[in-house]
């Protein structure tokens, strides 16, 4: 037997629709606002991971990838598969690069206490040699840049 | 909420549909710009070698050769320890099959040696930076400061 269709007025009620997007709106801003806007990676580079860790000082950023290496989103040293160029720094490839190093001491003048910050974070790659980072620290500490912030991606 | 009967005897409707429209837009935004992933640091050094400063005043007996701890890695995933100075002048080298044995062993070396406060990290040329990471977040509860050799 066939039941006779109803005729309802079908209304959406966006005003509880409304009330949950404000609440999403709210909860997004929120997370977006508490992850610290300076800690965040180019897109090339596979972070490696880590359960410790601590929150991040507001400082210069220096970034290490597989093309190169960049400060505060500059590229400023082309590498080849995260190794320098022997130009750059001579073999054994573990010494100090010189147009990093300028960049750095010419960046070290733009920070508000010059004399007294000595940190930076070091977005770098996971598969970064330990012979390119020794020549970045190397250019790094020449620079005065002595503290280390080694970023990470947190393992829940 | 959205009828609204003001003091005039007017009724109006508060038209939500553009709101809702904004908050879509909004929403999706903040959607696809977030970053999902925490992310977080580990403090270390950089250990450079240079000149020592020279003494302000004459000492008057011999000082006490500062206490260090190296810890070479190897691309293998073996580990050499290096212990040297302190009062006894010491001189340890300790190989090390693993990263287990690594923990523990410093570990012992830390208990024997309270003065010991720093640890020297360095490693063969083509070690990834990961492994490095892997020791430091290890090292961290057990010595206060790391530094990786950049020189």
């Amino acid at each position: 037997m066939k039941r006779p269709p109803v005729q309802q007025d079908m209304a959406l009620q966006i005003t509880s629709m409304a009330d949950i997007f404000m609440i999403l709106l709210v909860f997004l801003l929120k997370s977006y606002s508490s992850s610290v806007s300076t800690l965040s990676a180019s897109g090339s580079i596979s972070l490696p991971s880590s359960q410790a860790g601590g929150l991040a000082k507001e400082t210069l950023k220096l970034e290490i990838f597989s093309e190169g290496i960049s400060i505060d989103q500059k590229p400023i040293v082309p590498l080849r598969h995260f190794a320098f160029d022997p130009k750059e720094v001579p073999p054994p490839g573990t010494g100090r690069s010189e147009s990093l190093y300028r960049v750095l001491v010419e960046q070290r003048k733009h920070l508000p206490e010059p004399n007294l910050d000595s940190n930076l974070l070091l977005f770098a790659d996971q598969n970064v040699p330990y012979s390119t980072l020794q020549s970045v620290l190397a250019s790094a500490a020449s620079a005065g840049f002595v503290d280390l912030q080694l970023v990470v991606v947190k393992e829940e | 909420m959205s009828s609204v009967d003001s003091g005039s005897g007017q009724d109006f409707d508060l038209n939500i549909a553009p709101i809702i429209d904004c908050f879509t837009v909004l929403i999706t935004y903040l959607l696809v710009s977030a970053s999902f992933l925490s992310l977080s640091v580990l403090e270390a050094g950089v250990a450079a070698s240079g000149e020592m400063a020279p003494p302000v005043a004459e000492p008057a007996k011999p000082p006490e050769p500062p206490l260090t701890l190296e810890i070479f890695m190897k691309q293998s995933g073996e580990y050499n320890i290096k212990v040297t100075g302190g009062r006894q002048n010491l001189n340890w080298s300790i190989p090390i099959k693993n990263r287990v044995a690594l923990s523990a062993q410093i570990r012992g070396i830390v208990r024997r040696l309270p003065k010991l406060k720093e640890a020297n990290l360095s490693a063969e040329p083509t070690l990834h930076y990961n492994e490095m990471i892997k020791i430091i977040e290890d090292l961290k509860p057990i010595i206060p400061k790391v530094f990786i050799a950049g020189v």
